[in-house]
């Protein structure tokens, strides 16, 4: 489940999963949803994501970074992913398989343009019940 | 914690890990609505960076952003201070640029539908959209990192005088294209001349009111004339400038051990490597928005021409850009300084008589250009000397926002904005419908507001008022 929440010039992205997995693809989708409704984006297209960093809430930040950077310089959306992560060399690393489609202005109306993930508040926290995630979208 | 320093200025005392007091500049109008806000605790967090100079500043402007606040000022000590990726922000030169025109409402109003469906078609605007005239291979990209504005007059995108009128000739020194990743280079390879979405605009405006005849005069501004003010930055070339040296600084604060308060400002000594390298990556990426905006320049003057008004003669006024970390020389307590000035949402503001500015502009100051929002009014103001030496020449940059985008979304639900708008005598074309309704004009606080308090604090002076009559926006 993921939310979106005021934040005067920006937009933060609030996010709740059973696993961590879910969490990264559940905030993929909340990603994707600030640019367009995420239910239009249909799993046309199978992609490849890696990511690595020191801490989780910095993966987060960065598997976030990768998928707006596909959007930028390819134009694709992504409305589900199947997540692995592991303990590497480089701290914390995933590797995901992400399902979506090119935006398509006709099919698809546009919400906001997304200029970057931001570190600020940035949070990947374990609850009693799953996991929960806070970022900060520069938009 | 915060205290009235006089009419205009509060501080915010030092303490804990903070190395300077934050400074305010704020009606007490202003401040009311800043009670409790995050932005003021973000001007505490960035007085406690390493190298700070004279105080964290923040203009009356100023609102709640990620690390720095937005309408924050930082100068830096050269030798002993750092560089903040998160003190520029994402869009890396973002500014303001105006063009007058030899027109006047009467000779445009007839035909603004036409200007405006001109502009519309000419310049992209919205998420993901390019230019499909102008794909730039690497090699001129790095150019125009290099270059600027410069290199946009050198392919026929303009005149050669445009570039004395803007902020640094339109070109930043030491620019290191070589510093700037390949996905930077994919992201802005169709994005040049184009305004990108959220509160970018070109916008037609009319000089309603003139406050200063002598400068409107220097500035070639008449009551009626017709004038475009562009506002927007360095696109996803600049965005992923600023994400790529993030991630570096990160790691960087880390081994310099810097505490940071927010890691949004990580930052690097600016001696560094680290530090060196994004100076010489956000140079090439405010060089690729000044190109940016000179190349829009070119499409207004073709709007224009293709709209009929082809004697429309429109000339640049000036150029300032709001998000950019600068080595500038300032007076800091009477004394002469080298400081690398951060102004993240602030404008530079230089006085009468400073080489910077252009000729013949010297005896009246630096121009500011200050958009409000869609509906109301735009203002340019003129810079002096007591903000050269007391806001290391810097000034206000906006409105800044009132409402949250989702807030002005819920306030727009079952309304025609865009009819709204043109009952106001604005014509809007937009790409999203979405965007108009996150910009109306109640999303803002009145920017005259801001300008009346910057101008009460004695760091800028007020020269003219301007009106908007047709708006693109993403």
């Amino acid at each position: 489940m993921f939310r979106q929440r005021d934040h005067t010039a920006d937009l933060a992205l609030e996010v709740e999963a059973a696993s961590l997995p879910e969490l990264f693809a559940e905030a993929l989708r909340g990603l994707t949803d600030c640019v367009t409704d995420v239910a239009g984006i249909e799993p046309r297209h199978r992609r490849r994501l890696k990511a690595s960093a020191a801490a989780l809430d910095l993966l987060l930040a960065a598997f976030l970074d990768e998928a707006l950077y596909r959007f930028e310089a390819g134009g694709e959306l992504y409305s589900g992913a199947r997540v692995a992560l592991r303990r590497g060399a480089a701290g914390h690393e995933l590797a995901a398989e992400v399902l979506g489609e090119r935006l398509d202005p006709e099919r698809h109306p546009v919400k906001t343009a997304i200029k970057g993930v931001t570190l600020h508040g940035l949070a990947v926290e374990r609850r009693a019940e799953g996991w929960r995630a806070r970022v900060v979208l520069d938009i | 914690m915060i205290e009235r320093l006089d009419e205009n200025r509060w501080r915010i005392p030092r303490r804990g890990a903070m190395r300077v007091d934050g400074i305010v500049y704020s009606s007490a109008e202003l401040m009311e609505d800043l009670a409790g806000d995050p932005a003021l605790d973000q001007v505490a967090n960035v007085a406690c960076l390493p190298g700070i100079v004279g105080a964290s500043l923040a203009m009356p402007d100023i609102h709640w952003g990620y690390g720095f606040p937005i309408g924050g000022v930082a100068a830096m000590d050269p030798e002993e201070g750092v560089v903040s990726p998160g003190g520029v922000g994402y869009d890396i030169n973002c500014g303001v640029r105006l063009l007058r025109t030899g027109l006047d409402r009467e000779a445009v109003a007839p035909r603004i539908r036409e200007l405006v469906a001109e502009l519309y078609r000419r310049i992209p605007t919205g998420v993901g959209q390019g230019r499909q005239d102008l794909r730039l291979p690497r090699r001129e990209l790095e150019k125009i990192g290099r270059e600027g504005a410069g290199w946009a007059v050198e392919h026929g995108l303009g005149e050669e005088r445009d570039l004395a009128f803007l902020e640094e000739g339109g070109c930043i020194a030491g620019a290191e294209p070589k510093r700037v990743s390949d996905r930077a280079y994919e992201r802005g390879r169709r994005q040049l001349g184009t305004l990108g979405s959220g509160n970018h605009f070109c916008e037609v405006q009319v000089v309603e009111e003139l406050f200063d005849e002598a400068a409107a005069a220097a500035l070639g501004l008449t009551a009626g004339q017709v004038a475009v003010t562009l506002h927007c930055g360095s696109r996803g070339f600049g965005h992923q400038v600023c994400t790529d040296h993030l991630k570096r600084m990160l790691q960087a604060a880390d081994r310099y051990r810097i505490r940071l308060p927010d890691r949004q400002l990580c930052c690097a000594p600016i001696v560094s490597p680290e530090g060196r390298e994004y100076l010489g990556a956000m140079a090439a990426a405010a060089n690729f928005a000044f190109a940016n905006r000179q190349v829009i320049t070119h499409s207004v003057r073709e709007s224009f021409a293709a709209a009929g008004l082809a004697e429309a003669g429109v000339e640049v006024v000036y150029d300032v850009c709001h998000n950019i970390a600068k080595l500038e020389t300032l007076e800091v307590e009477g004394r002469r300084r080298r400081l690398c000035v951060h102004r993240k949402g602030a404008t530079r503001a230089y006085p009468p008589g400073h080489p910077q500015t252009p000729a013949a502009y010297r005896e009246i100051g630096q121009p500011v250009l200050i958009p409000g929002d869609m509906g109301r009014y735009s203002y340019v103001l003129v810079g002096t000397e007591r903000a050269y030496r007391e806001t290391f020449g810097s000034t206000c940059h906006g409105a800044g926002r009132r409402w949250s985008r989702k807030r002005a979304a819920k306030s727009a639900r079952g309304r025609d904005l865009i009819a709204e708008m043109a009952e106001r005598g604005v014509t809007v074309m937009a790409a999203g419908r979405r965007t108009v309704a996150e910009e109306m004009p109640e999303a803002y606080k009145d920017v005259a507001d801001v300008v009346a308090s910057v101008v009460s604090a004695g760091i800028s002076k007020v020269v003219a008022r301007l009106t908007p009559i047709g708006v693109i926006k993403g």
